[in-house]
């Protein structure tokens, strides 16, 4: 049994629609807001509240006073991160008194929502990273406990621009698809779709969501994984129609 | 000397040094390339930085730390063309000669640091130990575990703390870890301390912090807390703490 699932200190989880973030951007790079509604959860006032930044081992935190007197700290800044692309945070609540350092409640993995989002529930499946140490490589997948990160190289230029080019697209992202399918069956051997916090479902869910493609095998079923993910592949392609778009390209750059 | 910082043709000149270094013809030490106006830039405002030997990443650490406090300068620890130029500049502790009398510089992390997305800046044979050290300058011995090594090879605990800055930069962790492991006769870790399998050890120790972490906020506890709450498996290093 996974050690995350036992509790036995009655720990709290706090839900997402009471611990909401978002990132803006200001001149000197991203800040976060933190939308906190603790009331319905019956902790001591005086029980201290931290937020926590974080992506793969990068870490920052913020502290914000007591729950019975919430303070917004003045620095929010995401700045150490370079990018806020992928940044998860984490709320905690935590006991004054003994047993001192007690974690009372919690909501972990929270994924911010960006100031320039219209759609509040909408869930970034692959925060796409800047990078400037990649070298000669100009993306890859990358994969932690919380999310998958597709990371592209920032010496290239306009980060947001390649990863928007038909080409990439059409030569990348089947790939990247394929591959985090690969990764959550045969090596995570994860199959469970109901659990929207974990990443490894919410892929699968969106693999389903694509047309023609049902359920999952079960974890006892290995033979038919890789038929699974060719199928799932190929509606992906179809539903972005990316052999059209690799085609515009293709055909054009064999005219000139 | 007046600290430069490489600029982007300076990390590729040093970049085809360390590369020679491995291969057939290796190259001499550039020494032009630290004043080079066409691959360094002068910072402002100036400030001396003078030959030492360090014989550890600690002391190494405690002199950048008093360069830079009061230099004026900002932004330091994602300044690469600075921490690159550092490299260069103190490469003959950093790379000393091997059994065959030739240096093996190892992964270009430790020259020219890692910023941005994964953390990796802690392998940068300087910046690495001078961050840690600016983490806890309030008391740096704190984090002695990770800062006693020699600045050439820095150790595995290293790679196994450092690597997650949600641990080297937790007060009470590192004291605790530099209690049960560092060993203050010697100036080394604790024989044993470093074994990748066994009771007790610091692959260990980060396994059962991480069984913590789900019912305890790790920044919140004490450095004795941390160290009482573990299980018998430790003893072994608790018990010559308390001797």
């Amino acid at each position: 049994m996974p050690v995350r699932t036992l509790n036995y200190t009655n720990r709290k989880r706090i839900r997402r629609e009471d611990a909401r973030i978002s990132i803006r951007e200001e001149k000197y790079g991203s800040v976060f807001d933190a939308g906190l509604n603790l009331a319905a959860y019956d902790l001591p006032s005086d029980a201290h509240l931290f937020v926590e930044a974080y992506r793969q081992t990068q870490y920052k935190r913020y502290y914000f006073g007591l729950v019975g007197a919430i303070r917004i700290p003045e620095d929010r800044s995401l700045v150490d991160f370079d990018s806020a692309e992928g940044v998860l945070f984490r709320v905690k609540v935590v006991t004054s008194a003994d047993p001192h350092g007690l974690l009372l409640a919690e909501a972990d993995q929270i994924r911010p929502r960006k100031s320039t989002d219209t759609d509040e529930n909408r869930i970034p499946l692959l925060p796409v990273v800047p990078d400037q140490n990649m070298g000669d490589e100009i993306w890859r997948l990358e994969f932690d406990d919380q999310q998958t990160l597709l990371k592209v190289n920032s010496g290239l230029g306009d980060w947001r621009a390649l990863v928007r080019d038909p080409v990439f697209l059409a030569l990348v992202f089947p790939t990247v698809f394929r591959t985090i399918l690969w990764r959550i069956l045969f090596q995570e051997k994860h199959h469970d779709t109901e659990d929207s916090d974990d990443w490894r479902s919410l892929w699968l869910r969106f693999a389903i969501s694509l047309p023609g493609i049902i359920e999952p095998p079960s974890e006892n079923d290995e033979m038919h994984f890789e038929d699974w993910i060719d199928t799932a592949a190929s509606s992906f392609c179809r539903r972005h129609s990316i052999r059209t778009t690799y085609e515009r390209y293709w055909t054009g750059a064999q005219e000139q | 000397m007046n600290l430069r910082r490489l600029n982007e043709k300076g990390m590729m000149r040093f970049v085809e040094f360390l590369d020679s270094l491995i291969g057939e013809k290796p190259m001499p030490y550039p020494t032009e390339l630290l004043t080079d106006p066409e691959a360094t830039e002068e910072i402002i405002p100036c400030n001396e930085i003078e030959h030492h030997s360090f014989g550890s990443r600690y002391a190494a650490a405690k002199y950048l730390y008093k360069v830079f406090k009061d230099s004026g300068l900002t932004n330091i620890e994602h300044d690469r063309g600075l921490w690159a130029w550092l490299a260069l500049f103190y490469f003959d502790e950093l790379c000393p000669p091997g059994a065959r009398g030739r240096c093996k510089p190892g992964e270009l992390a430790r020259w020219i640091p890692e910023t941005g997305v994964s953390w990796r800046y802690y392998r940068h044979l300087l910046a690495g130990p001078y961050r840690i050290y600016a983490a806890h300058s309030d008391n740096p011995e704190r984090a002695m575990l990770v800062l006693c090594g020699s600045l050439h090879q820095p150790g595995d605990i290293v790679e196994q703390i450092a690597s997650r800055q949600e641990l080297v930069t937790n007060d009470g962790l590192m004291e605790a870890a530099s209690t049960l492991y560092f060993d203050a006769s010697s100036s080394k870790p604790k024989r044993g301390a470093a074994t990748k399998e066994g009771k007790g050890t610091v692959r260990r120790f980060i396994d059962i912090l991480n069984q913590f972490d789900v019912t305890w906020d790790l920044y919140s506890l004490q450095a004795g807390d941390m160290v009482q709450m573990l299980p018998d498996e430790f003893s072994r290093f608790r018990s010559t703490t308390a001797a």
